[in-house]
């Protein structure tokens, strides 16, 4: 795959892992209580404290190496080595030649046809000749 | 007969559009006069008469600049990628010439530290998360942009590839082509050698093998009258054909020869073909 089309693939990824690890942090953290006088009952919603610590520690790595990624492939991006008009002169030129080379296929081809048409009538006469024989 | 409404709402396919009634042979006469002579009075009063403007009943000319729609959506009708500043995005980076890699580098981290305020920002005051957001998006859609302006460069040297590609391609058939008649010409050549040297065997046959290669000869005449418009080298074989009936069948080795020559001679067309 291309590098520009990887690059740019990679850029939404991190857009992704910003999206996603707030996400992931906000709809899992467990209750806390309002109010000192007024306890957490229930524990059916979201996960443990400790385990939120954990994934976000994972959230930070994965964003942090996504980053990093980011920066190697921008570092392998092609430079732009020529301006617009020499390209086009380039494939004006390469045009040119194609078209030669395309007139050469053909003349060889037609020799080839002619030559195929003698050796044919050659194999004929070589067939005959040996039917006769035998 | 049902009435045109149902069967608008029933048929299987869509009424013409209603301007096809304007194209009626009075009208389309007037068109012609219309093109080749527009400065008659009388035509004014007919063209007038109308409820249509005649240069109606022509194609429309192609639309040369601007936008055009199709399929519901807006497209350029110059298709070139808009800058930053006609989408309405502030540009991060600077104007006119840059070096790409390090702009992205600072892209790319700008886009964490903001994400880290954004996270901040969420932990102290939510309700002011708009700004950091904001921000983000903007960098993320100056980093698009920056790829963006390669892309033209990459369809020229992908082209230019394919070109070169395909160059290579035909001059490598071309040779392979023109040496496969090499061969072929030199095989040819190997076998006419074959049948001179078999006329120079002397022919000793006998009489009745005359008799027994009478038909062989006529057959092979009738076969060569065809063939002699075909290439001159032709007539060298011709001649050398009547006479090998009569030498040939003394030969058992030749008869080998020729089945070997005929064999390596169909693998050679093959290749041709």
């Amino acid at each position: 795959m291309d590098r520009l089309t990887q690059l740019q693939d990679a850029i939404d990824k991190m857009a992704l892992l910003f999206v996603s690890s707030l996400d992931h942090l906000t709809k899992n953290a467990p209750l806390v209580p309002l109010h000192p006088n007024v306890p957490v009952v229930s524990n059916d919603h979201g996960i443990p404290v400790d385990q939120l610590q954990n994934s976000a520690q994972e959230l930070a790595l994965d964003i942090s190496r996504q980053a990093k990624e980011l920066e190697a492939l921008i570092d392998n991006l092609p430079g732009i080595s020529q301006t617009p008009e020499a390209q086009i002169h380039e494939l004006e030129v390469l045009a040119q030649e194609n078209a030669d080379a395309t007139l050469d296929y053909e003349a060889a081809v037609k020799e080839a046809k002619e030559l195929l048409q003698e050796v044919t009538l050659a194999l004929r006469r070589i067939a005959e000749d040996q039917s006769c024989r035998s | 007969m049902e009435d045109p409404n149902a069967q608008q709402q029933g048929a299987a396919f869509p009424a013409p559009p209603y301007y096809y009634q304007r194209y009626a042979q009075p009208n389309l006469t007037l068109l012609e006069k219309a093109k080749s002579d527009p400065t008659n009075p009388d035509l004014a009063v007919a063209l007038d008469a109308l409820p249509f403007p005649i240069l109606a009943l022509e194609p429309p000319p192609p639309i040369k600049r601007g936008i055009c729609w199709m399929f519901g959506r807006p497209w350029p009708v110059q298709d070139s990628l808009a800058t930053l500043a006609e989408q309405g995005i502030e540009q991060l980076y600077p104007k006119g010439e840059i070096d790409r890699v390090k702009e992205l580098k600072k892209l790319n981290h700008s886009a964490i530290f903001n994400f880290l305020d954004l996270v901040h920002v969420l932990a102290t005051s939510p309700g002011e998360f708009a700004t950091k957001v904001e921000h983000i998006r903007v960098i993320l859609i100056n980093m698009h942009h920056i790829l963006n302006e390669y892309r033209p460069h990459q369809a020229r040297e992908t082209l230019r590839l394919m070109m070169n590609d395909q160059l290579d391609r035909k001059r490598k058939e071309t040779a392979a082509l023109r040496r496969t008649c090499e061969d072929l010409r030199k095989k040819l050549a190997g076998l006419r050698a074959l049948e001179q040297d078999r006329l120079a065997i002397p022919a000793g046959a006998t009489a009745s093998e005359n008799n027994n290669t009478d038909n062989t000869n006529n057959s092979q005449d009738v076969e060569m009258v065809p063939a002699a418009p075909m290439v001159s080298t032709r007539e060298a074989g011709a001649g050398a054909d009547g006479t090998t009936a009569l030498g040939g069948s003394a030969l058992s080795t030749a008869a080998d020869r020729n089945a070997e020559a005929m064999s390596r001679m169909m693998q050679l067309c093959d290749m041709i073909e």
